[in-house]
């Protein structure tokens, strides 16, 4: 079974891109494979001209569904990926406690997350990724499980968050708005095996706020997306009815 | 409320004993009565060798219970990682988790002969089947995206056996040593009543050779205290362990 | 970064022993094991007269099988355990139901419910013995007791957890509340049912097996105890199996059913476990 078909993307240093796509299409896969999770079968994936092949401290990711540790503190938790690279103790407390700050937990420190809401919990699981200061952020549908307002707060803090760092951001969703919203460029992928369709440059200036989700040319992109993605997203749900199973 | 009605219908329940027995309804023989229950345990308290029949069924039980973790865990956490030796000697841990353990204490008493050391080994016997596979079980169950997160960061064997792993087993090892406890503590008070050399059971057994019925009473009130108090220090440990938990029915 | 990829999911040739690995091994543990023990004996490493042999266990089998006195002792012991189990149940279901649907009921039981669970019942055998004497009685009251309280506790737990949703939903569709109890509470608390009969089955064989070491002259627990003053070993050793295959056969039993009942419902695996 082929997960993904042929890929080619170049990404630029301090470029946020999204994948979009429906079920199946593999961008969750092709995420896997930048952070060094999962090689490819045949290519490869290549960062600053050297290649990938397991995870590494240039890059960090922000799963799905929030898998924090419910055994470790907010901050024990936001210092993880630190403690794994053998950074001193003191070094790493001291460094988590900045990025906790940052997402706005600075009062939660010694929470669980059992005691946190979603939206604070994906705060978390940003802090996490970036207090390893990686280079690149691979983030895998970070507000899917989230309600729709906080899903929209999220993404205005991610961008509050993320703008001066100049970090590469690798961002998955099957929401376009959001894609639209967030991104320098909007890859547009196909139904499995993934192709990828499209790749269209968001000529939106930054910083940009919510009003902008009203805005004609924000909703032209929407459009645009959407239409590409509709064809695909109808070839799925025809195969999955009648396949029997879902995909 | 509720524990309002329990103490009165236990109140009621223990008049209506002594009346029965007072109105000779019932056999004072067989059934004693709560103050010839209450006056020897006023008069074995004074006793040393009822504090010291105590502290052996607690010191079998302590030896037996706390040998079958040191041996139980790592066991089961062997079992749980590595799949391979899992397949060899699982049927084996299966098989006596499967089996009456306390059917083994004659075959125990062969070997150790009649002394509170076979209270020991059945002891281990039958708690340590509970606490292998309830280990080995939560190592199994570890969910994957937590080990996803682990090996994204870079952790190695080490770390993500102590990050994750383990934190992530303990509310299955609890599991099974709480039920290693009943196993345990049942199976040393089984040994002394078959054996009669030491302990709460001796002393039951003793008393029933005796018709003393209000001892065979009061040893099986005193060992149903200790029970007791076990279970709920088993109670305590589990919430000091696990305090990273939700209350009642929290997601993990 | 660049990503220039094709990925596939890995394919699945294996060869027969890869596919058949964790069977294999098994079968390598049990049939090792045995061997081991006899050879251990053989050499006189470990002393037969204290542990017997596997071949020794096996020609004892086959003279108790043959007189009958293997099966005399086990019919006796499977049928204080069927009594024993049968009365738990009728028993624990009633309790369990009364606790889980009446308000008043489960004011009433409750408490003694939730003491006597956690009350190693195991401690009243002395009692039970001098109340009912040595023979069935006391064995099948005792494991009557010992089953019916993890029936009871499951079964309410299982009454309670779908009352309060479901039957919403049938009033909703206009449903009576007894057909609301008959087509939703009973086929939701089947699963936790299951659970309790699971819990209780291992507690009973036990408590059945206790009887009979301390105060019986049949059954498998007193040949296992005549066999242990006697000294003899191999019949020791094949009680002990026979009580081992009823006890692994009765959990593959109800784990089956628990599984065929509740098919709507995954059998965790800690659950399956929890075989007291």
């Amino acid at each position: 079974m082929v997960a993904l078909e042929d890929v080619s993307l170049q990404v630029e240093q301090g470029e946020f891109v999204t994948l979009v796509g429906p079920s199946g299409c593999g961008k969750s896969t092709l995420l896997s494979m930048v952070a060094g999770l999962l090689q490819p079968s045949s290519g490869d994936v290549l960062i600053k001209d050297r290649v990938v092949d397991g995870p590494g401290r240039d890059r960090a990711m922000v799963f799905q569904d929030s898998s924090l540790f419910p055994w470790f503190t907010v901050l024990r938790n936001a210092s993880y990926g630190l403690y794994c690279q053998d950074v001193p103790r003191k070094e790493a407390i001291e460094r988590a406690r900045k990025v906790v700050e940052l997402v706005g937990l600075g009062s939660f420190e010694n929470h669980y997350p059992h005691e946190l809401s979603g939206g604070m919990q994906q705060r978390l699981n940003l802090a996490r990724a970036l207090a390893v200061d990686p280079d690149i952020l691979l983030m895998d549908e970070p507000f899917a499980a989230l309600d729709p307002q906080t899903r929209e707060m999220m993404q205005a803090e991610l961008l509050r968050i993320w703008e001066p760092g100049g970090k590469t951001v690798l961002f998955v969703t099957h929401a376009i708005q959001e894609a639209v919203y967030l991104s320098d460029r909007v890859i547009v992928m196909s139904a499995r095996p993934g192709r990828i369709i499209a790749d269209i440059p968001i000529e939106i200036p930054r910083p940009r706020p919510f009003a902008n989700k009203r805005d004609k040319l924000f909703l032209r992109y929407e459009d645009d997306v959407w239409n590409l993605l509709t064809d695909e997203m109808t070839a799925t749900m025809q195969r999955e009815l009648t396949a029997g199973e879902p995909t | 409320m509720p524990t309002l009605w329990f103490v009165a219908s236990l109140v009621v329940l223990i008049v209506a004993w002594q009346a029965a027995v007072e109105a000779e309804l019932v056999s004072r023989l067989l059934f004693s009565s709560p103050s010839a229950v209450v006056e020897a345990a006023v008069s074995e308290v004074q006793v040393s060798r009822f504090w010291t029949d105590i502290l052996a069924t607690t010191t079998e039980f302590v030896l037996g219970f706390g040998l079958s973790v040191v041996v139980g865990v790592p066991v089961g956490l062997i079992l749980g990682t590595q799949d391979r030796v899992r397949y060899l000697v699982g049927p084996l841990v299966d098989a006596l988790n499967s089996t009456p353990q306390i059917a083994f204490l004659p075959l125990v008493l062969v070997w150790v002969g009649p002394t509170g050391r076979a209270a020991v080994v059945i002891a281990f016997l039958s708690a340590v089947a509970a606490v292998i596979i309830n280990t080995q079980d939560g190592v199994k169950t570890v969910e994957p995206r937590f080990l996803a997160v682990a090996r994204s960061f870079g952790a190695s064997r080490t770390q993500t056996f102590v990050t994750v792993l383990l934190p992530a087993t303990v509310p299955f090892v609890i599991a099974g040593l709480r039920i290693g406890v009943g196993h345990a503590l049942v199976s040393v008070f089984v040994a002394e009543l078959f054996v009669a050399s030491s302990g709460i059971g001796k002393m039951i057994e003793l008393a029933g050779q005796t018709l003393h019925t209000e001892r065979v009473y009061l040893g099986t009130l005193v060992f149903i205290a200790i029970g007791l108090a076990l279970f709920t220090v088993v109670r305590i440990v589990e919430g000091r362990l696990q305090h990273w938990r939700p209350r009642e029915g929290g997601e993990l | 970064m660049s990503v220039d990829a094709v990925a596939h999911a890995p394919p699945r040739r294996r060869t027969f022993i890869q596919r058949h690995e964790a069977r294999l091994l098994s079968i390598v543990g049990v049939v090792g094991f045995l061997c081991l023990w006899e050879l251990v004996v053989r050499i006189g490493l470990v002393d037969e007269s204290v542990a017997s042999s596997p071949t020794a266990i096996f020609e004892a089998a086959r003279e108790l099988a043959a007189s009958g006195r293997l099966w005399q002792d086990t019919r006796i012991t499977l049928l204080e355990f069927g009594l024993g189990f049968a009365l738990a149940l009728v028993f624990g279901v009633l309790a369990g139901v009364v606790a889980g649907v009446s308000r008043r009921g489960s004011y009433l039981i409750n408490p003694w419910l939730e003491v006597l669970y956690a009350t190693p019942l195991i401690a009243l055998t002395p009692m039970f013995i001098l109340w009912f004497g040595i023979g069935t009685t006391f064995k099948v009251v005792l494991g009557a007791l010992v089953g019916l309280f993890p029936i009871a506790v499951n079964v309410r737990a299982g009454v309670q957890a779908t009352e309060a949703s479901l039957v919403t939903v049938a009033n909703s569709f206009g449903a009576s509340r007894a057909k609301a109890f008959l087509s939703v509470v009973v086929p939701g608390t089947v699963p936790y049912l299951f659970s309790g009969i699971h819990q209780a089955a291992g507690r009973v064989l036990v408590a059945v097996v206790i009887g009979e070491l301390l105060a019986s002259n049949q059954g498998l627990g007193f040949m296992i105890a005549f066999a242990g003053q006697t000294f003899n070993i191999p019949n020791l050793m094949v009680a002990i199996v026979v009580l081992a295959a009823i006890g692994t056969l009765t959990a593959h039993l109800f784990v089956a059913l628990e599984k065929r009942f509740a098919r709507w419902r995954p059998v965790q695996s800690a659950e399956r476990r929890n075989n007291p």
